[in-house]
């Protein structure tokens, strides 16, 4: 095979290779070595640098192993080759399945026309909507709270306001509130301890058998359902305090 | 152009999928490389395993390479780096591990050891060796004086186009098709066993 020499300096292409390979390239751009490799054929330039590399090795007197790594490692880097080209693919699928609207990519292809009216009707239809909310809105009660008020007050809030309404008018009650300054609610006076017996008998049961109630069981229901009823600790507790 | 810079020409024709340029990256440097993990590690094979790897992964970080530093430097430390996890894994297996100590060091100089990367192979091989090593002596004498002259000097003492220009007092550019010339003969004389 006789090789054409480079058009501008007329080396002989295996002499730019000889010089690239000693690390003393021929000239100033890259232009020789992209001439060669584009002109040499590439089983060529392998048998050539193979051969200078036994060539070397001999020379300098390594009767070593001068295995071609090249020939081992191919199949590798074309099979990386392979990988890279399928990537593009794989990460185009990736978006679509995991993080985009399928039907996004679609989108993205029709002409800047159709877009442009497709996104104009989206906010037409998007106002359109709210105003029609807005409209309906005052005409509109929520039906639980409607529910609610044909029922009246529940029996839980009817015993609740029954027991505070006991506890406000109880004239030791309104002496303490009336005399107690803000920074003296913790230390309240012996003599007034007895205003403890006039609460409640479901806040004055014991231990024992703790009074249920029902404001602390609805309360309990509402906050917290997966518990379902309060907890038996639980009542103890608030019926202490 | 520096000799770096043409090695980032090939590099980057490899980063645009040029495979035969980074196959003459391979065929340039695996001696080095192969040189290098074999003062990690004394079994032939294994070091020529980790080359492999070295360039696998130079080959898959390619595109991370910025021409910063020369393409070997950074090759270099590619393959230190996957020598030094092997060392790590055999020490973890249990396997018996000796690492000598001027590793790790950038200079490309003769092992002490050289005899370590001794082709262990078959009676058959080590024969094609000698053979081959016998017509390559045979063509370095029947070259013409300033051609072995040019030749020995690069490849026996290490010096540049333009030191053996000092030296033989011609031009760089004689040095370099003296050489040439010379590589060209002796090849022709390898042929039979390159095939």
């Amino acid at each position: 095979m006789t090789d054409r020499n480079h058009p501008k300096t007329q080396f002989d292409p295996a002499e730019i290779l000889s010089a690239w390979w000693d690390h003393e390239p021929v000239s100033e751009d890259a232009s020789e070595l992209n001439w060669l490799l584009t002109e040499m054929d590439h089983s060529r330039l392998r048998h050539k640098l193979r051969g200078y590399q036994l060539l070397q090795a001999h020379l300098q007197n390594q009767a070593a192993k001068t295995p071609d790594l090249l020939s081992s490692i191919s199949a590798q880097l074309e099979q990386i080759d392979a990988e890279r080209e399928q990537q593009p693919k794989q990460s185009w699928q990736l978006k679509t399945d995991q993080f985009c609207n399928p039907s996004a990519n679609h989108k993205r292809f029709l002409p800047p026309v159709l877009r442009a009216t497709a996104i104009a009707a989206s906010v037409i239809i998007a106002m359109l909507a709210v105003g029609l909310a807005f409209f309906n809105e005052p005409q509109q009660e929520p039906v639980s709270s409607s529910a609610q008020r044909a029922q009246g007050p529940s029996a839980n809030d009817q015993a609740l306001r029954a027991t505070l309404e006991s506890v406000a008018q109880t004239p030791q009650m309104l002496t303490v509130v009336d005399n107690q300054a803000p920074d003296q609610v913790r230390s309240l006076p012996s003599a007034n301890r007895n205003v403890v017996n006039e609460l409640p008998s479901w806040a004055r049961g014991g231990s024992v058998e703790p009074a249920s109630d029902p404001y602390l069981t609805t309360h309990y229901q509402t906050t917290a359902p997966e518990y379902g009823t309060v907890p038996l600790q639980m009542q103890i507790h608030f019926g202490r305090d | 152009m520096k000799p770096q810079e043409s090695d980032n020409a090939l590099v980057e024709r490899a980063q645009a999928g040029d495979r035969k340029a980074f196959d003459l990256l391979v065929l340039k440097y695996q001696q080095r490389v192969l040189r290098l993990v074999g003062r990690f590690v004394r079994d032939p094979d294994q070091a020529q395993d980790l080359a492999q790897e070295a360039f696998i992964k130079a080959y898959r970080a390619l595109d991370r390479f910025r021409g910063d530093s020369a393409f070997y430097t950074w090759l270099y430390r590619i393959a230190v780096n996957t020598a030094k996890n092997k060392l790590s894994a055999n020490a973890r297996s249990g396997y018996s591990v000796s690492l000598n100590q001027s590793a790790g060091n950038e200079s490309d100089d003769p092992l002490p050891e050289p005899e370590r990367l001794r082709d262990h192979g078959t009676p058959e091989r080590l024969a094609a060796t000698e053979e081959l090593d016998q017509s390559i002596a045979r063509a370095m004498s029947k070259l013409p004086e300033d051609l072995r002259t040019a030749l020995t000097l690069r490849e026996m003492e290490g010096l540049s186009y333009e030191q053996i220009a000092e030296v033989m007092e011609c031009p760089i550019g004689t040095v370099r098709s003296r050489i040439f010339r010379a590589r060209e003969a002796v090849l022709q004389a390898m042929q039979p066993y390159l095939d």
